[in-house]
């Protein structure tokens, strides 16, 4: 089965609504189903490493045992090896999946496709916690 | 009045900060410094964050104040003298989700159910839509067009009130143009 993932960045209720940011579009949930159906996502197209880029969130609050702690100043959410962390960081100056996936394989010296994996394994759980978002690339981006 | 001071990158743990392409490791003093210039979030709304704020929270840690020049030197810190100049240079990422709007009409940023900071309606919306504007003069400029304000008034009132948003890493300011 397809891996499925949330896209947009969300940006709160406001009068029971669910505002999530697109691109330049916002998008309205009406209701907590129309909300569940977000969070559940889409399924990723073939080339969903043109069609968006991964957003981190949070900070990084400390490392031990060769993992990052990632979370806010309640704490962490989200505990992460150096891979993981890499493409969680180096997201921030990536414009699309593609171009991060050749950035932490370079920086690794592995395989891209190496990395698109990790990307596929770990994502859900960047996701779930908070610690990161996905939006459209240029490619796909709307005009404000 | 005196110039804000804002650090500029992102934190990657093990002392090293990202700015840009660019990772700088820094020492303890240098890493002190840089944290300092977030601000503190006890702080918020009471202190402007100056150099001298700044130099004295650098003090307070244990650390000579005057590192905070080699990080402005380096980009690792700005010092806004001019700042259409600064704003043009830097772009702001968000850190958190959005909670919601709260009763007062300020809005809070969080996890779901987990509010780290509430903000005012312009900062919130600067802060929402910073991920596909090129750098934080055309934040402002197209949050300006909206409201039919003027950009340098948002631009001032951005700047009074990035350092909430800094402090309690709802956003970062990264080096504006590598795209």
């Amino acid at each position: 089965m397809a891996l499925r993932l949330a896209i947009g960045h969300f940006l709160g209720e406001v009068e029971g609504e669910y505002h999530v940011r697109l691109g330049h579009e916002t998008i309205v949930l009406a209701n907590d189903a129309e909300f569940a159906a977000w969070v559940e996502g889409v399924e990723l197209e073939p080339d969903y490493a043109k069609r968006y880029r991964l957003r981190p969130l949070q900070a990084v609050l400390g490392f031990s045992e060769g993992r990052y702690a990632i979370g806010t100043a309640a704490g962490a959410t989200i505990h992460v090896d150096e891979f993981t962390r890499d493409l969680w960081w180096w997201a921030g100056p990536s414009a699309d999946l593609e171009s991060l996936f050749a950035t932490v394989a370079a920086a690794r010296a592995v395989d891209v496709a190496q990395v698109a994996e990790s990307f596929l394994r770990h994502a859900p759980d960047l996701l779930a916690a908070g610690a990161a978002f996905l939006d459209r690339s240029a490619y796909s981006l709307g005009s404000r | 009045m005196t110039a804000l001071v804002f650090p500029i990158g992102q934190f990657g743990g093990a002392s090293a900060v990202r700015l840009g392409w660019k990772v700088w490791r820094l020492n303890r003093s240098r890493l002190v410094a840089w944290t300092a210039a977030h601000g503190l979030a006890d702080q918020i709304g009471r202190v402007r964050w100056d150099r001298e704020a700044a130099g004295s929270a650098i003090a307070a840690a244990g650390e000579d104040p005057s590192t905070l020049d080699s990080l402005i030197q380096d980009g690792l810190v700005a010092r806004v003298e001019d700042p259409v100049e600064f704003a043009s240079a830097h772009r702001m990422g968000p850190l958190l989700h959005g909670v919601g709007e709260r009763p007062d009409g300020a809005y809070a940023l969080g996890l779901v159910d987990r509010p780290v900071i509430a903000v005012g309606g312009m900062l919130f919306t600067l802060w929402a839509w910073s991920d596909v504007e090129p750098d934080l003069w055309s934040a402002c400029q197209s949050l300006a067009r909206d409201l039919g304000a003027d950009p340098l008034a948002v631009l001032h009132d951005a700047l009074e009130g990035l350092h909430g948003v800094l402090a309690t890493r709802a956003a970062y300011l990264d080096v504006a143009g590598w795209r």
